[in-house]
């Protein structure tokens, strides 16, 4: 089984994840240097909290650039709710803040005020697998997976999303391009789907 | 679209988990991580662990039952986090960000806090920040008075606050908390079924989740709290432990009465 290289910003719920990769026999690493993910072949990028925070320690540290060059390289890179929408080129989480630009696009907050629905949105939610895919491997279509979150992804390009989820409106819930995955939800959280998920990741 | 929740809540008091009678009497009913165990087929939404030891004493080793002992609550919260792959909350007891970040470490995805919104109200707006909303849920224990009206209660339900639920809860929202755990004190281990006033007065107050708890003891009253109340999700402790199988078939009662959830 492969090892899995997980991103360490000092955010989020790193011990959840490290403890759903290590179930599926992964090996750990954590990274909170550059140096770090050089010997890497699968780099995750998992997260909670708040986007600015989160790209500022990961400019601290380098990650940030250390990330975009090991996925320029080839490495394969799952981003995990705040994880994904780093990815995207920009936030206005509390601020306007620059991402990764790693999948064109931005992160807004979802609108859930016309439709009487509440906010985070917490809990289990249908996603709905628009392609094929080699990461949905083994998966009904939908599956429910456990969102937490507030904020979600528009992608600018429609060829880059492979799955929605519904809450008033219609979001991006999965993107791939080529060798980068993010999802919104919480594959580490999401029982027996989420772990297919990963397997699927990490077999990649 | 998104499913209703429906959360076990497993009270943890010297490392056992006890069952709870209007929050001040407390009976032991085994060790949790054999109870967490079942939990994990599947079928359960989340978890919430709420540690209301009040003298500090842990001992999980005399019970013989396969499982290496425990010595306190975060190792519980460290054991199943290593078996559960389903959303985990954690409170009772915690006081500062420090507190915070060690539960965080422990493997909860979420926190509550209750008693520190009271002592120390400017830490929820901190939390918010470090942690993100979502990952802070404010507990709120509620009374209700002999005319009718509603306080919220501090300190495990023993200490009123003069506050009324739904300005506090308006207070708690406009601090950042991202979620609501509902507490009637007087349902608390009664079965009667939850105060349903109480969970749509404040449901109707705030743009948050609410998870209502307190009074379940029929599958029933699940399906009263979603669909009277206006629940986001539905807690309970005693019915879980005490019936066969509850998880399963408090699920199917409610997807029979056509409330949207996560298939069994």
């Amino acid at each position: 089984m492969n090892t899995a290289h997980l991103v360490d910003c000092g955010l989020g719920n790193l011990m959840s994840v490290a403890n759903t990769l290590e179930s599926l026999g992964c090996d750990i690493v954590r990274c909170a240097s550059p140096a770090q993910l050089e010997n890497s072949t699968h780099i995750v990028l998992p997260g909670v909290g708040a986007f600015g925070d989160a790209i500022a320690k990961m400019r601290d540290s380098g990650l940030d650039k250390a990330i975009v060059s090991a996925v320029r390289e080839g490495k394969k890179l799952l981003g995990i709710c705040l994880g994904m929408q780093l990815l995207f080129d920009k936030s206005y989480e509390y601020g306007e803040h620059e991402g990764l630009h790693l999948i064109p696009g931005e992160v807004r907050k979802m609108e859930t005020a016309p439709f009487n629905l509440r906010l985070p949105h917490i809990g289990w939610n249908d996603t709905f697998m628009l392609k094929k895919d080699d990461i949905f491997e083994g998966m009904n279509n939908p599956t429910c997976f456990y969102y937490i979150n507030s904020y979600s992804c528009i992608c600018l390009n429609r060829e880059n999303i492979l799955g929605e989820y519904e809450y008033g409106e219609k979001y991006c819930a999965i993107v791939r391009k080529d060798n980068i995955v993010g999802v919104q939800f919480h594959p580490e959280k999401s029982q027996k789907g989420g772990l297919k998920l990963l397997k699927a990741f990490i077999s990649m | 679209m998104l499913k209703k929740r429906l959360i076990p809540v497993l009270l943890l008091k010297n490392g056992f988990l006890v069952r709870s009678f209007k929050f001040h009497r407390h009976n032991s009913i085994g060790n949790p991580l054999i109870q967490t165990q079942r939990y994990n087929d599947w079928s359960i939404d989340e978890l919430i662990f709420i540690d209301i030891t009040r003298d500090g004493v842990y001992d999980l080793r005399r019970d013989d039952q396969k499982l290496k002992g425990v010595s306190s609550a975060l190792e519980v919260l460290r054991v199943v986090s290593k078996t559960c792959f389903m959303p985990l909350t954690f409170g009772g007891k915690i006081r500062s960000l420090e507190d915070m970040s060690v539960r965080f470490e422990n493997g909860a995805d979420k926190i509550t806090l209750n008693t520190v919104c009271f002592e120390d109200p400017g830490i929820i707006e901190q939390a918010a920040k470090k942690f993100g909303s979502q990952a802070i849920v404010a507990s709120v224990d509620i009374k209700k008075h002999a005319d009718g009206s509603y306080e919220v209660f501090s300190h495990n339900g023993s200490r009123p606050t003069g506050r009324r639920p739904v300005e506090w809860v308006k207070f708690l929202e406009s601090r950042g908390v991202g979620e609501i755990f509902l507490n009637s004190i007087d349902k608390d281990g009664t079965g009667e079924g939850y105060d349903l006033d109480l969970i749509k007065g404040v449901v109707d107050s705030t743009n948050l989740p609410v998870i209502a708890c307190g009074g379940v003891g029929k599958y029933e009253h699940f399906v009263e709290g979603i669909k009277s109340g206006g629940a986001s999700a539905v807690a309970a402790a005693n019915i879980f432990n005490f019936k066969e199988l509850s998880d399963r078939n408090a699920r199917r009662c409610m997807i029979d009465s056509g409330i949207d959830m996560k298939p069994v």
